[in-house]
This record gives C-alpha cells, structure tokens and sequence, in this order.
C-alpha cells in the first residue's frame, strides 16, 4: 500500500542519463508533497541524533533504510541523504553548547564555539553555525556540480603516499591550532596516536598492546573516547564549580550578532567552504583534517587572531562552513567511485546497493536523477537544519542557564548510554568513564583534548596508507617524495611546522 | 579533623559521606598542583614506556609508527617531568618559544592565604565528589542495568543537590521516557541489564532429576 501511494507512476520515466530529464525528475520528487513531508521529517531525525553525543549520521541513516525498503529508490535517497545532511548542524550545537563534538568533525568548532557560550553568546554561536553550514552547503554542491565532468580524475588523484603525506599535515594543523603549552599538547598528540596503534593493523595483520583482552583487538573505539574526554570530564568540571554553562548573568547576542558576524565574513566562508570541499573529495580523511585546516586559515588569515581560541566567531564560521561544504566533496568519491568518504557516506552507498544501485561511473549515465537528488536533498536539508537551529536558538541558549544539577544527570546518562550504543559492549562505557576522569585532569593541567581525538583518526590513516605506499612500490621509499600532489603536501606540512617558529623569532614592530 | 566523628551513629550518611571527603580533600590540597601533575605525567610515562617495551617484541613493520611516536613521547614528558619540577626562568630574546614553555607553571606559582585555602579544599571536595557519582552511576549501570541505574542515580542526584522532590521525579520520569522512547522503541537497542538481573534469569531451576543425581 505504502508502495502504490508514494511510488512516480511507473509510466513517468524514473531514471535516466539525459541532464535535462535528470533533473525534471529530480525536481517531480522533490515537490511530491508526501516525499518532501518525508525530507522534512528526515532532517528532524538527523538534526536530533546529531545533537546526542554517540549517536550521529552513520546510526541515524542505518536505522532509516528499514523504513525506506517499500519506497521508490529516489524517494529512499532523497529521505536518506536528507539525514546526512542535516546530522552535521547537529554535532555543531552539542560542540558549542556542551563542548562535546557530535562527531570528530565538529571537534574544531568547539575551540571558540564553546568559550562562546560560557560567555552567554551562544545564541550568536549557533546562530553563526546555522547561517556558515547552509552557506557552506550551498557552496559544497556547487562545486560537485561543476566539477561532475571531472568526477573520476578528482577522485583518484590521492593515493596512499599523498594520503599519508594528507594525515600527517593535518596532525600537524591540528597541533598549531590548539592553544596552551606546545609541549603538552606535543605531549597529547602522541599519546592519541599511541592510543590509535592499539588493537589490530590491518596492513600487517598485528594485534598490538591487546594486553590479552578481546575488547581490545577491535582498537580503541573513537566515539566512548570522545564522549568521556568531552561530555563526561565537562560535567565533572561544571558540577564541580557549580556553575551554569553560561557565566554571563545575560544570554544575550543571539539572533542578530549571528547574521551579521556571518554576513561581515562572507569571505572567509567562501574561502573556508572551498578548503573544506577540496578535502572531502579524499576518501576517509575529510571531515576532520577539513575543519582544522579551514580553522589554521582562518586564524593564520584573519586581523586580530589573538582571539581565536577564547571565543572568536570567525574561528565558529570557517569550522563550520567546511564541515558542511566538505558533504559536497565527499559525494565525488562516494558516487563516482563507489568509495565511502566517511561512515555517514559508507552507510549511504549500503543504502544505494540495497536499492539496486550501484554508484561509480555508471551511476551517472544510467542514473543521473538520483545525483541531483543528492545534490537537491543535500542542499534543501542544510537550508532545513539551519531554519530550525534559528528558530531554536533561544532555547538552546536557555539551556546553558539551568541549573547544572539538572542538566548534568541527563547529560551523563545520555552520553554513556550513546558510548554504550555504538556497539553494545559494556566497555565501551568503562572507557567513557575512565577518560572522562582522565579528560578532567588534562584540563586542569592544560593539555589539550581535541588533539587526541585527532591523532586517533588520522594515526592509522598516515600507518596504513604509509605501510600501502611501501608495499605498492615493493619497498622503494622513494614513493613518498616523488610526486608532485606529495610534494605539494610536504611543503604544506613543513609550511605549517616552521610558521609558529618563524612567527616567534621574528623581530617586533613595536619597541 | 577527628576521625572519630566520622563512626558516630547519631552523624547522618550524608554528612559522614561529606565528612571523608573534606578529610580527603585536605589531605589533597596539602599536595601542590605541580606534584599532582608530576604524578599524572609518570602514569602517562609508566604506560607509555610499557607501550614502547610491548613495541619492541613485534614484527619490524608492526612496530615501526608505534616506535617513531613512543620513544619521543618518552622524551617529552622527562622533559615535562623535568620543566614542572624544576620550573626555568624565561630566556629574553628567543621570542617568546621559551617563555611559552616556561609560562606552563608561572600561574600556579601563587601565594595563599586562609581563605583561598578553604576554597580550594571546597573545590577539591565538590572535584572528588562529583568523581565518586560518575563512578558510581558506572557501577550501579554494571550492576542494576541502564534503566534502573539511570532512575536512581538521575532521582537521587536531583534531589540531594535540588531538594526538591517534585524536581526530581518529574525529571527523572521525562528523561526515563525519552530514553526508553529513543533507544529502546526506536532504535531496539538491547540496553545492558546489569550483572544482578542477568544472574537471576540464568539461574537453573532446581529440576526433579538433578535432585535425584
């Protein structure tokens, strides 16, 4: 029944590789009434499993794909990449509001987006984080529109000596924009990647520092990690001052201070959409490395960046108008090779093969509607999700004023039934608790987390593309220098190391 | 402080409870900062020499990253060790690198008098407190299950802190129905029963055979 009453009418053609009729169909989807009811209840769903810690895109798509089985393939993509759309705002409000990242991509955001609303602006923060991701959105699906013809060149041209060289900047971005002692974030940075190494390498076939346990064979799972170090050590600390989230008496900078710090950096969400695109386009590396490098920018670009870190809207924009941009590049490989540039992406091809769809080269001459359903659902979510986070910023900045004996409880039960969800195993909560007291004391002693939460995801990425690299050359090393995107890389690398170096000695210009 | 209060019947559990913690947390304090971060950095440094020493019993491609990190990292927090312990003087022309280094410990080098004492036993006391709840509300999880665990650990902490029953049970019940509603309903998730309720229902029957054997 559920069939007969959403399906296009099965004389209307529904899949073609003509540009024109891709689109008419797209658009005849699209404007459906029920389906575009569908779309929006979509993005509800994902905003809200975006906004609880441990749940996010990859649980909120898996668990609509049961539900889309008796509609139309069209319709069942739209539905689904709506979600993925609309769960990347999510993560961004719990960031800024919490100081808990939705997912490792949002990590960036709460660098300023959380002082933000200690300062009682967070109202202007996610004010700001709704306008830069639909900005950032809109630009992402522009550029995979334009860059279509090129889809199959874009996507191959990082290998796995550029992919390490790509892991390896970024862990190097991400030690530069943390603020504090350099040799104590040094310090948690390689603790994070030592933690990465746990558990068994799939290059060598090695199950390294299990110490005999089965849970950790399976490695350190990234989500129990995040939520201890951020939800869990957060709520120590603000029970423990006894303070509300916000310690400005007023919340006050919503609506209005949002929309114009957006609109008065229109450049810098142009040019941060733009980093963030061009880096979703790798496979498996996006989201996080786009963020951060998008932020450097930002601050290494910016007049006065002597805010970036305390609470400086810029640093909110660049993160989040990448974040969102980069959904637009990871669609290339994702749709035009068959490669899942990320979990949320990885679900979402399960769910084109379920339909009988099957993306790469193919997926664009025999089913061009279903790109520019992407494209459409995509843009159509953000523009969705942002509109629904305006309309609930004064409440979310409510929120940061109750009092944190309340708020606090739910939090934490929340957070450890989220670590507890992403694989039904107990010690994924006894993880999040344990580094939940281990985050505490690093924030009493000023190491940063963040950097963890990104060694861990590009510390296997730089090892197993590292460890690709040899083997394809038949261990010649020389594979990692000769290529000109790696050479490219290197220099970037090396750009980002000596700039705080070059920054320190070089000579004032006030006496 | 005189322990002896603390085994006085007529002293409710609640102040017994807050009682240990002020004695802890004074004993605490007595520690500086710098002596508790030295002691964090020598359990990071004891894990991480364990992690190097495990390194070096695998294979040459196995224990390649984790070599090239751990060994550094060793490095880096004898530094750190070093740099807390014996704080350095800032170095003027350098442009500011050492001083970034040096700065690590110049705030806790204060001065405090009787008040700021007391505050900071408070506040040690509310840290170790708030830390006995989070483990706690992780071993009533293990042992009662989510559900169970979840209402007594979010009603109990409400209302001691809230005092304030109403509060407390209307919370309580709207965040249990939000939990059961999202997790259990809609994302069947087959929440984690507790070790007590999952040893009840593996318990064998006593059967009219295994009393004859």
């Amino acid at each position: 029944m559920i069939e007969s009453v959403f399906s296009i009418d099965p004389t209307v053609l529904q899949q073609t590789g003509d540009p024109v009729e891709a689109v008419s169909i797209a658009v005849d989807v699209i404007t459906e009434p029920y389906n575009f009811a569908f779309l929006v209840l979509a993005v509800v769903l994902g905003l809200v499993f975006g906004v609880l810690p441990g749940l996010g895109g990859p649980i909120a798509i898996a668990l609509l794909i049961p539900l889309t089985f008796p509609l139309d393939s069209n319709v069942a993509i739209l539905i689904l990449t709506a979600t993925l759309g609309a769960t990347a705002f999510g993560g961004s409000v719990t960031a800024i509001l919490l100081n808990t990242p939705g997912d490792a991509p949002n990590a960036a955001t709460l660098l300023d987006g959380y002082p933000m609303t200690r300062q009682g602006r967070g109202g202007e923060a996610l004010t700001a984080s709704a306008i830069s991701s639909a900005a950032g959105a809109f630009i992402g699906v522009i550029l995979f529109l334009i860059s279509v013809p090129f889809v199959r060149q874009l996507a191959l041209a990082f290998g796995s000596p550029e992919m390490f060289w790509l892991a390896i900047a970024g862990l190097a971005t991400v030690a530069l924009a943390t603020r504090g002692s350099i040799l104590s974030d040094l310090i948690a940075g390689a603790f994070g990647l030592m933690l990465a190494f746990h558990g068994l390498n799939p290059v060598t076939g090695t199950a390294r520092f299990t110490w005999g346990t089965t849970y950790l064979r399976g490695g350190i799972e990234l989500v129990p990690l995040i939520i201890g170090l951020f939800a869990v050590a957060e709520m120590i600390k603000l029970l423990s001052a006894k303070t509300t989230i916000a310690e400005a008496e007023r919340v006050s900078g919503g609506l209005s201070d949002g929309v114009r710090s957006s609109v008065k950096n229109w450049k810098l969400i142009i040019r941060s959409s733009a980093i963030g695109w061009l880096i979703g386009i790798i496979p498996g590396a996006g989201g996080t490395v786009a963020n951060f490098i998008a932020y450097i920018n930002a601050q290494q670009t910016s007049s006065n960046s002597e805010g970036f870190g305390s609470g400086d809207v810029r640093g909110v924009i660049a993160s989040e108008s990448s974040n969102d941009a980069k959904d637009g590049g990871s669609m290339i490989p994702t749709l035009g090779l068959g490669i899942p540039g990320s979990a949320s992406t990885a679900v979402l091809l399960g769910a084109f093969i379920i339909h009988g769809v099957t993306p790469g080269p193919l997926l664009f001459r025999e089913n061009l509607q279903l790109v520019f359903i992407v494209i459409f659902a995509l843009l159509l979510s953000n523009i969705l999700t942002s509109a629904i986070g305006l309309a609930a910023v004064t409440p979310l900045s409510k929120i940061t004023q109750l009092s944190i004996t309340t708020i606090a409880p739910i939090v934490i039960i929340i957070a450890l039934l989220g670590s507890f969800a992403i694989r039904t195993n107990f010690g994924d909560v006894f993880f999040a608790v344990g580094f939940g007291i281990i985050g505490y004391i690093m924030m009493k002693h000023d190491m940063s987390r963040v950097i963890i939460i990104i060694a861990l995801v590009l510390g296997p990425l730089a090892e197993q593309n590292f460890n690709r690299a040899i083997q394809i050359s038949g261990g010649d090393y020389s594979i990692l220098y000769t290529q000109p995107l790696s050479i490219v890389l290197i220099l970037l690398t090396i750009l980002v190391l000596t700039y705080p170096l070059y920054q320190a000695f070089k000579p004032s210009s006030q006496l | 402080m005189n322990l002896k209060k603390l085994t006085m019947e007529s002293i409710p559990l609640k102040q017994k409870v807050s009682n240990s913690m002020r004695f802890i947390s004074q004993y605490v304090s007595q520690i500086s900062s710098e002596r508790w971060e030295v002691v964090f950095l020598g359990i990071l440094l004891a894990y991480a020499a364990a992690l190097v020493f495990q390194a070096m019993s695998y294979s040459p491609d196995a224990r390649l990253f984790p070599m090239l990190i751990g060994v550094p990292l060793l490095g880096m927090i004898l530094v750190k060790i070093l740099i807390t312990h014996y704080p350095i003087r800032s170095i003027s022309g350098t442009g500011g690198l050492v001083d970034r280094v040096s700065k690590e410990i110049e705030p806790n080098q204060t001065n405090e008098d009787d008040s700021e004492e007391t505050a900071s036993i408070v506040h040690i006391q509310r840290e170790l407190t708030m830390t006995s709840w989070i483990v706690g509300v992780f071993i009533l999880i293990w042992l009662l299950g989510f559900l169970n665990a979840s209402a007594i650990f979010m009603f109990s902490f409400i209302y001691i802190y809230e005092n304030s029953l109403i509060r407390a049970g209307g919370v309580t019940l709207l965040a249990l129905i939000f939990i059961y509603g999202l997790f259990v309903e809609l994302l069947s998730l087959p929440l984690w029963e507790g070790i007590i309720l999952s040893s009840v229902l593996t318990l064998k029957p006593k059967t009219e055979s295994t009393n004859n054997d």
